[in-house]
This record gives C-alpha cells, structure tokens and sequence, in this order.
C-alpha cells in the first residue's frame, strides 16, 4: 500500500475510456463522458463526489449492474489481465463470484429479511463464487460435513469484524440487529470468499458518526489483514482521506482530478475539489462556506466544454467551448483544468483560500452535518 | 410477549367473532318471513299440526332464549334437525363436508402448483413472451365465469374427448369396494386398498377441481409476479446475486420466500371464498357438498341447516386465517418479532 509506487506497473482494476448513457424519454442521457482509472493491487481507491456526479454509475458498469438497455456502456475494463466488458453474463459472473465483492450502501436494506444471519452468510461462504451449482450438487453439499466447516468459517468472520456475540447473532434475524451491527454482518459477508476486489458503496454513511468511525476503523484493519484491493465511493471527503490511498475527484461524469490522499487535502488543485475542501465546516473560523454554488450539470444537454465552467469562479470562454485536458499528468496525479497548462503562470492559479472567498458563506459556530 | 401467545389472544378474538356470527345468523334465520314448520309438512297441512310443530321446534318461544337453547345444543353437537333431510343438521354435514373440503384442497394444491411457479417465470421474464401468453390465461381464467369453464371442460374431456368422466365423485362400480373412513374419497380408497377406485377418484375430481382453481390460479400468478418483481430490485437479491450464489438459489430460495407473503394472504382468502363459490361447480358435476347442501336449505327455508352450514364456513374461514397468521409468523421473521416486541 505505498503510495510511492506507480500504480500503472501492477494494476488489478483498469477502467479506460468508459462512457455510460442512459435512453430515456427525454432524449439520450451522456452521464459517464470517458473515466480513465485504475486500482493497484493492494491500493485503497475513493471516487468522491457530490450526488449525482456519476460514481454509482460508474461503480455499476464496473460489476454490470445496470440493465441494458435503457444503459449504454462502452469502453474497456480490465481486471487483472482480463477484459471484462467482452466476458460473457457466465464468465463475468464467475469472476465476480469469485474475485470481487460488494458492500451495499444502505446495511439497512442490503440483508434478507426472511432468513438469518447463519443462514445468508453460511450459504454464501459455501455457494458463493459457485453459481453453476446445481439442486441436487446444493443439497447433497448442504447436509454434509461442509456445512458445518462453512458455519465454522462464517463464525471466525463475524469475530474478526468484531461483532458481539456472535454465535447468537447467528440465528438472529436482520431486524433484530442495530445498523453498526448488519454494517458488520454486511462486511463479513462480503469478505467470506476471500475476494481480491472489494468494491465499497458509501460505506457506513447511513450509520451515526461514531459508529460510522469504528466501522472505517475495521474496514482499515480487514484491508491490512487481507491484502485487499479497494474500490470505495463516497460522497464524503473526511471518509476519502481517513481510508484511502490515492482520491479520484469526480464531477458531471468525468474525473475531474487525482492525487495520492495527502497530496490532494494538502494541495487540491481543481477549482471544484479546492471548493468541496473549502466547504468542510472548521471548528476554528467565523464562517463557513456553505459548499459550491449551483448545482450538477444537466446530463441530457451538458456544458460543452468542461462541465463544471458553468459554476467555476474562474471560468472563461475557452473553458465553455472545449474539453480541457489532463494536466500534470503523472502516474498518481492529475487534474482537468486549463488553469494548470504550463503556459500559465503558477501565480495565477487559485488557492483554496482564494475559492472559499467565492463561495456563499455563513457566520461560523455551526457544525456541519457530515 | 411470545408470538404463542399474541396466537391464544388470537385464538380468543376467534371465539368471541363466531360468537357474534351465530347471533347474527341464528336472528336472520329466525326473523325471515317464511314459516318453518309449515314448510315442514306442505301445504296439506291442518293449521292445528302446524301450531303443534312449531310449538314442538320450539318456535313459539322469544327468539333470545330459542338462541340459548340452540347454544345449549351446539355444546354437545347438537345443530336440531334438518326439515328437508329429516336427519340431524349435524349428520348432513359431517357427511357433506369432506367432499367439499377434498374438491376445495385439491384446488388449492392446483392453484399453489400451477399459479406460484407461473408467476416466477413471469416475474423472471418480465415483458417477454411469457409474461404476455401467462397474462394472458390469467386475465382469461379471472373473466370467465367457474361454470362456464366446468361446462366447457365436461364437454371436451367427458363428451367429446371421453378421457374422464363427467359428474359424481366415484364410479358406481366402486361403491361396494370403499369404506368410509375420513369422507375424503382420495384418502378412503387407499385406506381401502382399492387403488383401482384411487384412481378413479382422482379422474372424478380434477376437472372440478381446475374449474374451480382457474380464477385463483390467476390471482395467485399476477400477484406471485408483481411480488417477485418488487422483490427482485431489493438491495438484498442484488447482493445475493453479487456474491455470486446460484441464480436458482437466489430465485426459489431467497426471492420467492419474500415475495410469497402477499401471496400466502391471497391463498388463505381464496380457501375460505371457495367454501361458499363451489356451489356453482358442485351443481354442475353433481358433487354432493357442503355448498349444494347449504344452498338446497337456504331456497327451502330449511333454517337448522342454513345456520349449521353457515356456522361450519365460518368457523373453517377463521380457522384458515388463523393458520395463515401462524404461517406468515412463520415465513416472515418481522411480524412475529413485531408482535413479540409490542407487549
């Protein structure tokens, strides 16, 4: 997990030139307008953003979610040397089976209401990955010696994501767990199959903030145990810098900067992410910015240019006609915004001081809600 | 407290809702125009026979203390007699009965095998071909009336196509062979170890059986469909899915045990409905029930049977709610732990 590193030598997740529509009523919906990234082996990853900027999307294409059509999805991802979007429904299905696991967003709705816990989680740590499992090869494994291995595995599992009692949580229902509780269970189960990819919806952001921070805490931990690869979204930044190791900023479908985690809270450099930092409430300060006026573009008919010029304290006319392009562009690093062209002057480019004065601010004492 | 006991509370409510179902059909009957005893005994009747009938019936007293003594009889099975029959209420319908309830069971079993897994391929290929064809049927076998279809089916399978026989539970042949154990044929014939007459009861009893099933088998599908449907975009069968567990086992393990507590309402509804529906298709294949039964008293002022087979459906419609409350406590973890969590 060293940051040093280049990540494009040893990647287990490439995600290149992806574009995801959507057919609607109104018209064809351009959300994803060519995301480049990549996740080493061992590489901790957040795609922040607010609502509505493309992350899920993008998280979805990613383990086919998204029901085409109305979804359009092109481009190319590669995982571990191989092309997911050319796999057949079977073959993709095995890999993710097998390699990659999801935690839901909401712990509330993401466990089966009608079984226990045992039972979800002793069936996938035996079936999960095995998806051509057939009724009578299920049931001759379900009344084996193998079950009770299984029960044993997801045992040790719900030990290690701490969760209290295990052995009677095990016959517990769902709606007999509190949220930091199924946000566990969830984790544990996610886990059961040894993936190599862990993909992280808004991890804990439906539990309350302590609970939220011993959950983060854990997933530190289980990443370290397990050689874990991780995916995570959030629309928080605080969550971006306590886990991750690198920060995809993204905005209106596009990734919009990327830095290793200090370097990006250190030194953010594209007008949008300085103006996310520059809205996390402080304790010390009279005011408080109250975030980025305006709000995410329109994806039936986007800003042809860079599609946050609309809401840029700094835009000009040539950032509403064109694209920019990737500036500074390293192995680690990189941001979309022409005011980092080498033609212009380092003097001209915003601080986020210089973007928080932009902003619309309140008289401080208050304390924010993430 | 204990789902047990949220059920004996249950179990009381029972009791205290039959109670009041009896007043109301015990005064209906009694306060109807119409005079029983002279029914009875015909229009040749002298009026002093009469008055001695109904004074012997008891007709002559208040109706609250006629309602006592019929609750004093009831308490030892004693539901008076039938004026068309002359047997005891009582007798009629422990004989009527069981053939009403083996039609209806067999029914339910159909539309249980036939509407649930209808509906889950439905749901799985929601707008294809098969969605449209089972939407089809169910809208057909939904608006077409019972009789129609029991009528159309006697004249395919019995007249035209002659593959099973048209009215009546058993072939005459084997009357002498089967002795009468339970009332339900189905069973009485193994008991018997007449396979032969098994056989036999089973071709009498499927074409009034899928008869009466239709419009429930329609029901079940669109609502096993809708269900499974809402069920399947849950976050919990996604994960399911995601974790890469058999699609099979997604589908008929985790999806329909979810999707089937709307269903299993519908069904405990459609069993207590049918105790009454079936009068149309027991006329039809000359099915000696309950429901024929109870209709020949209602048209013949017969009022011991009326209350007797109007108390019978109503106590089986609360003993199948019920057993349905004790199933989706079952199936649904939440309902009993919500009861077990209110005091």
């Amino acid at each position: 997990m060293k940051l040093d590193e280049p990540v494009a030598e040893n990647p287990l997740l490439t995600v290149e030139d992806l574009e995801v529509g959507f057919e609607s009523f109104d018209g064809f919906a351009e959300v994803i307008d060519g995301v480049n990234l990549s996740i080493g082996k061992g590489e901790v990853v957040t795609i922040a953003g607010e609502t509505g900027c493309g992350k899920s999307v993008t998280m979805k294409s990613i383990l086919r979610l998204l029901n085409q059509p109305p979804a359009r999805v092109n481009g190319e991802i590669t995982f571990d040397g191989t092309e997911l979007l050319s796999l057949s429904d079977r073959e993709f299905e095995r890999v993710k089976g097998q390699r990659m696991s999801l935690v839901f967003q909401d712990p509330m709705s993401s466990l089966n209401p009608t079984f226990t816990i045992g039972e979800q989680l002793t069936d996938t740590a035996q079936f999960g990955g095995d998806s051509d499992t057939g009724v009578v090869e299920f049931f001759r494994r379900r009344f084996s010696g193998e079950r009770d291995e299984a029960r044993e595995r997801v045992l040790e599992m719900l030990r290690e994501v701490q969760m209290p009692d295990p052995e009677n949580i095990m016959d517990s229902y769902p709606s007999q767990l509190s949220g930091g509780m199924r946000q566990r269970a969830l984790i544990a189960q996610a886990l059961l199959n040894e993936p190599d990819l862990l993909i992280a919806d808004e991890i804990g952001t439906a539990l309350d903030v302590t609970i939220h921070d011993q959950i983060l805490d854990l997933l530190k931990d289980l990443i370290e145990n397990h050689d874990l690869s991780v995916l995570m979204i959030t629309h928080n930044l605080g969550v971006a810098r306590q886990v991750s190791d690198r920060v995809y900023v993204m905005y209106g479908g596009r990734i919009v900067e990327t830095a290793p985690t200090d370097e990006l809270f250190e030194n953010p450099k594209h007008p949008y992410t300085q103006g996310l930092i520059a809205s996390i409430p402080r304790l010390t300060g009279d005011e408080m910015a109250t975030g980025i006026d305006g709000s995410i573009p329109e994806y039936l008919d986007p800003p042809p240019g860079c599609r946050f010029a609309p809401r840029c304290p700094y835009a000009t006319a040539e950032c509403e006609q064109a694209r920019p392009e990737m500036y500074e562009r390293g192995p680690q690093t990189g941001v979309e915004c022409v005011l980092y062209d080498e033609a212009v002057p380092a003097s001209e480019r915003p601080t986020v001081e210089e973007t928080r004065s932009h902003m619309t601010r309140r008289p401080g004492k208050q304390t924010g809600d993430d | 407290m204990k789902y047990w006991q949220y059920l004996v509370r249950r179990l009381a409510g029972i009791l205290v809702s039959l109670i009041g179902l009896s007043i109301i059909i015990f005064t209906t009957s009694r306060v109807l125009p119409g005079n029983p005893a002279r029914m009875a005994l015909g229009a040749l009747a002298s009026e002093e026979q009469v008055q001695a009938l109904a004074a012997e019936m008891g007709l002559n007293k208040p109706i609250p203390l006629q309602y006592l003594d019929y609750m004093r009889g009831l308490l030892v099975g004693d539901l008076g007699t039938s004026l068309e029959t002359k047997r005891a209420v009582s007798t009629d319908i422990v004989y009527y009965l069981p053939a009403t309830l083996e039609l209806i069971t067999v029914s339910m079993f159909l539309t249980v095998v036939i509407g649930i897994p209808l509906g889950v391929v439905a749901a799985q290929n929601k707008d294809g071909l098969t969605d449209n064809a089972t939407r089809l049927v169910a809208f057909f076998s939904v608006s077409v009336p019972g009789f129609f279809i029991a009528i159309m089916f006697q004249l395919l399978f019995g007249y035209l196509l002659e593959w099973l026989p048209i009215t009546g539970r058993l072939g005459s042949e084997f009357g002498s062979g089967v002795s009468r154990f339970t009332g339900f044929l189905l069973v009485d014939t193994l008991l018997s170890g007449n396979l032969a007459a098994h056989v036999d009861a089973w071709a009498h009893i499927i074409l009034p059986a899928l008869a009466l099933s239709l419009a429930g088998i329609g029901q079940v599908m669109r609502i096993t469909r809708s269900s499974m449907i809402d069920v399947k975009d849950q976050d919990y069968v996604e994960a399911e899915r995601g974790f890469g567990l058999p699609s099979w086992l997604v589908t008929y393990k985790y999806t329909l045990k979810n999707a089937f507590i709307p269903t299993l309402t519908i069904l405990g509804l459609l069993y207590a409905s049918l105790l009454g529906n079936a009068f149309l298709i027991e006329l039809v294949y000359s099915w000696p029930g309950l429901a024929s039964y109870g209709v020949t008293a209602v048209l013949n002022n017969d009022f011991n049977a009326v209350v007797g087979v109007t108390m019978t459906i109503g106590v089986a419609f609360v003993s199948i709610n019920f057993l349905v409350d004790v199933l989706l406590g079952r199936v649904d973890p939440r309902i009993r732990l919500a009861m077990e969590e209110a005091t």
